[in-house]
């Protein structure tokens, strides 16, 4: 069991580079989840903790022992770090069968046979496939594949295990199974665990803590339930599901609460402030499309965290409806509980034409808007030709967020 | 801190390449750039190599302003054209039988093509020049039978006519190994759209599949025309008796001809061969895009064939006819010709050729050398390429690539004009001067040879290994060294030793580059067959030798199929009882893998 500590790591590959002065720290016994979009750095900072990838700069150590150090020009090749890695593609290897695939961490450990078999046996029993030992490890399944490279990982009793994308390869349902698994045997084993994915329902329900990074540096860290509920920037809010977004500006802050109008219009949102909000800055209101509700016109009385809206678009998704609103100039979604689930009765009965759109106060937070000057010249998003808005590109697209301050 | 004695310290890593990098590529250059620059330098001297000289144009202003090399220009282009034009005809027409029709033969064309494609060029050649070149072969007696009058020469092979004919037998199974890929791999569906809009077989073949072969087509006979254009054997055999020169012939005969070898005059006109092919490698890298051909899937369409009716007793018919005359004539004429103590005289055959050659000392120290040339010579060829190609796929130092081009720059020197390099190299150089006239000068330059071709095997079987496989060992607790013997080696011991042994074949039996560096004291086999054969009038000799290498080869063959079957055996026999690791699926099959390894060639 280990500590893992990572300080300035910094990676380039040419001109660009791949992790920027990251720090992370991965508790003894922690399952830690790196998420992020696609091409954020994610996997270049598991190959330097695993030492397959030499960094340009910053430390890397486990339990306190410096495995890199670009200073001191200091490096632990890989085979001497002591960890498991299950690979993306798994990389079992073609010319072995499964208990030679997992018993060659052992033979090159020098553990001696008769140990080496029962800790295999051990190994192949904890992950199900016992009955499979003698055959080519190519021959099985995707997720029987997966099992054995675990399997692998696993039987040195690292100090650190290492996932790439563990369930990327799966379909659905195994996915699901094949999580739950390796949550259990990190309950078994309480081995410091590395995993990474770009699945935001992955991390949550896989990991201790999750690390949101974004262009190679660290967006925010935290439990599952902190990063879900409560992001802290406009970005970890896109990346876990907050979808819907409203132009405003803060007019008042009270209690931990701000107040934010809405831009053309004269309602107020009590809301969350993302971070430290100056008065009168100029925000987004990020919300979650299910937690935004629509209540006939009839209503509306001009109180707080209500807008008038015109539904645009109304369409059955079975257990929620979506209606797509058009508030003061902007798109906005909302998912609504349909009467098949029992949800509110209006939605059964709001067609088109003029609603009361409710935002929710706690689940609604506003974060400084990053293109202010853009979104000003265009009040409303584009809309498609079905009428249904066009993804909202300022929303959490990461190229075009890395944005001028203007 | 503890753990400081097992963290190692890196001399500045990213600045440095690795060690083992450094020394391949050193070792390359010196291999492959040494010869290269000093035929360059070679043809601005006033010297033979090793003499002291000076430097001087005389040479190359002499062979450019001589109307002699155009006309070797000009046959040339007409002999590799030629021989490339029927060969690619007669490839996709062979092609095209195995992968559409119910020829009933047709099961028989890749195995007779790679026989064919294995029979080095000089049997072939000689066997022809003793079928029709004299009063006695063969053809000519028969001749003789059916015509009436005295023997004499009817069907004569010294001509133009013959040396396209045997040249062209060479040529079409190597265009039949390359293409069978690309035509097995025609869309299909775009062949019934035609046939359901009412085209007609043949013609849907001309119109619809020919169009779409052409960039295969056109790339490879351009390849082609190039390697034909450096290819001295065939020609020297058959075509400097009847005083066509191409290139190569001409290199060879500034060197042998005369009195005193012209070193300046061979080595200038080997710089024009090489511009000439090195301009055309470039042009078709431009036009083409460089795409590369002959990376084949191996897949296969199990799809309905073409009932061709009774053109499939054509076709048939065609097979017989080729097989007849590029395997069974040849080498029934060496057979029975070594058989005959006086070579054309058919009333007793005994084994009188053979039991003097055995008691021969030249003859038995040849097959030696061969022997140890082509067994070692593969193998160092191959594991020389297996670095390379390892390098360039893993290594992330700048320096990664030079060896790989390095070897690349090898294939625009035909053997000669390589033989020609490593004399000079060779002769030159002080140090080096000492390996002259041994057998190591012969492998070293063969070697360098053969590795674009071995390079090209090995590579894609490098490609085929992911990554990660590596890495999983690292992490696994292997070291880089242990990683590349316990996984890299195993997965790609197959191509290892298909690679091997094709490429020790094609050492082996190599005169093209050995005619310049193998003397009295390192004779090899084709060396002494052809120096039998054109000049000591001891054709029955020669024919004699080339069976004893063909049956070398093949035993080889026979025992190194067994052995590795062998191997196999015992390690799935050991993996029931424990678990083992087993052995990789059967030596390279794959057409895909043949082809590659034909087309560095
Ligand atoms: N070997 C390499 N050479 C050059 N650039 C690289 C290399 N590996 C990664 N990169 C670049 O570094 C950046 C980070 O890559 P990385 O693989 O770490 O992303 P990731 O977060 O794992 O993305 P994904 O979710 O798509 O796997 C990317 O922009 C990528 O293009
Ligand atoms: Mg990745």
């Amino acid at each position: 069991m280990a500590e893992v500590r990572v300080e300035r790591l910094t990676k380039r590959y040419g001109s660009a580079t791949a992790v920027d002065e990251l720090d992370l720290t991965v508790r003894d016994g922690e399952f830690l989840t790196l998420l992020g979009p696609s091409g954020c750095g994610k996997t270049t900072t598991l190959r330097c903790i695993a030492g397959l990838e030499e960094p340009d700069a910053g430390t890397v150590s486990i339990g306190g022992r410096v495995m890199s150090a670009s200073e001191r020009k200091l490096f632990v090749r890989p085979e001497r770090r002591d960890i498991g890695m299950v690979f993306q593609s798994y990389a079992l290897w073609p010319h072995m069968t499964v208990s030679a695939n997992v018993a060659y961490p052992l033979k090159l450990r020098r553990v001696p046979s008769a140990e080496r078999d029962r800790r295999v046996g051990e190994m192949l029993e904890l992950v199900g496939l016992a009955e499979f030992a003698g055959r080519s490890a190519t021959s099985l399944s995707g997720g029987q594949q997966q099992r054995v490279a675990v399997a692998r990982a696993l039987v040195s009793a690292p100090r650190v295990l290492l996932f790439d994308e563990p369930l990327s390869n799966l379909d659905t349902r195994l996915r699901a199974t094949m999580g739950a698994e390796l949550r259990a045997i990190h309950a078994r084993t309480g081995t410091t665990s590395i995993c990474v994915t770009h699945d935001q329902t992955e991390a949550l329900t896989l990991s201790d803590r999750v690390v949101v990074m974004r262009d190679g540096r660290v967006e925010q860290a935290g439990t599952p339930e902190e990063i879900f509920v409560t992001p802290r920037t406009r970005f970890v809010a896109h990346f876990v599901g907050f979808d819907a977004a409203l132009p405003g500006r803060v007019v008042e802050l009270d209690g931990g609460m701000a107040y934010v109008r809405i831009d053309g219009t004269d309602r107020v949102v009590r809301c969350r402030p993302g971070s430290d909000l100056p008065l009168d800055a100029a925000v987004d209101l990020m919300l979650r499309s299910s937690a935004v509700s629509v209540q006939p016109a009839e209503h509306d009385d001009g109180a707080l965290n209500r807008v008038p809206g015109v539904v645009v678009d109304r369409a059955f998704q079975g257990e929620t409806v979506q209606f797509t609103l058009d508030v003061a100039g902007h798109r906005l979604l909302a998912q609504v509980p349909s009467h098949a689930t029992g949800g509110q009765a209006e939605a059964g009965r709001i067609d088109e034409g003029p609603v009361e759109v409710v935002l929710p106060e706690a689940g609604a937070f506003a974060f400084l808007a990053e293109h202010r000057a853009h979104a000003a010249e265009r009040p409303a998003a584009p809309v498609g030709p079905t009428g249904l808005p066009l993804p909202a590109d300022d929303l959490g697209l990461p190229t075009t967020l890395g944005g001028d301050p203007r | 801190m503890n753990a400081a004695a097992s963290e190692a310290r890196l001399p500045s890593l990213r600045r440095l390449p690795p060690p083992a990098l450094v020394a391949l590529t050193v070792v390359v250059l010196v291999l492959f750039g040494l010869p290269i620059v000093m035929l360059l330098a070679g043809a601005f001297r006033s010297a033979p190599p090793g003499s002291a000289g000076q430097w001087t144009f005389s040479a190359v202003a002499a062979v450019y302003s001589d109307a002699d090399t155009y006309r070797t220009l000009g046959n040339s282009v007409v002999l590799s054209a030629s021989q490339h034009l029927v060969g690619i005809a007669l490839g996709v027409f062979f092609a095209w039988i195995v992968a559409r029709t119910n020829t009933p033969l047709r099961r028989l064309i890749t195995p007779m093509m790679v026989v064919v494609f294995a029979i080095p060029n000089l049997f072939v050649a000689i066997s022809y020049g003793l079928l029709a070149g004299s009063p006695n072969g063969l053809v000519n007696d028969l001749a003789v039978d059916l015509l009436g009058g005295r023997p004499r020469v009817v069907v004569d092979v010294y001509s133009w006519w013959g040396l396209i004919f045997v040249s062209s037998l060479k040529v079409v199974p190597v265009m039949y190994l390359l293409l069978l890929g690309p035509v097995l791999a025609l869309n299909r569906s775009l062949e019934e759209a035609a046939v359901m809009a009412g085209s007609g077989r043949a013609r849907t073949f001309l119109r619809i599949q020919l169009p779409l072969l052409a960039p295969v087509l056109s790339g490879l006979a351009v390849l082609g025309f190039v390697v034909g254009l450096g290819l001295l054997d065939t020609p020297l055999i058959l075509g400097v008796p009847a005083d066509i020169y191409v290139f190569p012939s001409r290199i060879y005969s500034y060197l042998a001809g005369g009195t005193s070898p012209r070193y300046a005059e061979a080595s200038a006109l080997s710089l024009l061969l090489v511009a000439l092919i090195l301009l055309l490698v470039l042009a078709r890298a431009r036009f083409l895009g460089g795409r590369d051909f002959t990376t084949l899937t191996g897949k296969s369409y199990s799809s309905e064939r073409w009932d061709i009716g009774a053109w499939k007793w054509a076709c048939s018919a065609a097979i017989v006819v080729f097989a007849f005359f590029a395997l069974v004539l040849p080498a029934g004429q060496l057979l029975v010709g070594s058989l005959q103590p006086i070579f054309g005289v058919s009333d007793k055959y005994n084994l009188d050729n053979y039991r003097t050659l055995l008691e021969d000392s030249t003859a038995v120290g040849a097959i030696g050398n061969t022997l140890l040339i082509g067994v070692v010579g593969g193998f160092v060829a191959t594991t020389l390429a297996l670095f390379v190609a390892y390098a360039a796929r893993r290594s992330r130092s700048r320096l990664r690539r030079l060896p790989e081009l390095s070897v690349w720059l090898v294939v625009a020197f035909p053997g000669i004009v390589l033989g020609l390099g490593t004399v000079w190299a060779y002769l030159s150089i002080p140090v080096l001067r000492q390996l002259y006239g041994s057998l190591w000068i012969v492998l070293i330059a063969l070697v360098v040879f053969i590795s674009p071709t071995a390079g090209r095997a090995i590579d894609g079987a490098v490609v085929q290994i992911d990554r990660e496989l590596e890495e999983a060992a690292r992490i696994s607790g292997a070291s880089a060294t242990r990683t590349l013997i316990g996984v890299v080696a195993r997965l790609i011991a197959p191509a290892f030793l298909a690679t091997w042994f094709v490429t020790g074949v094609a050492v082996a039996g190599n005169l093209d580059v050995s005619i310049l560096l193998s003397g009295p004291g390192n004779q090899t086999v084709p060396v002494l067959t052809y120096n039998y054969y054109s000049q000591n009038g001891q054709t029955e000799q020669a024919a004699a030798l080339l069976c004893i290498l063909m049956a070398i080869v093949a035993a080889l063959f026979v025992v190194g199929r067994g052995l590795y079957a062998l191997v196999g055996a015992v390690l799935a026999h050991r993996r029931r009882r424990k678990d083992r690791p087993q052995w990789p699926a059967d030596v390279g099959t794959g057409r895909g893998r043949r082809a590659e390894v034909i087309a560095g060639g």
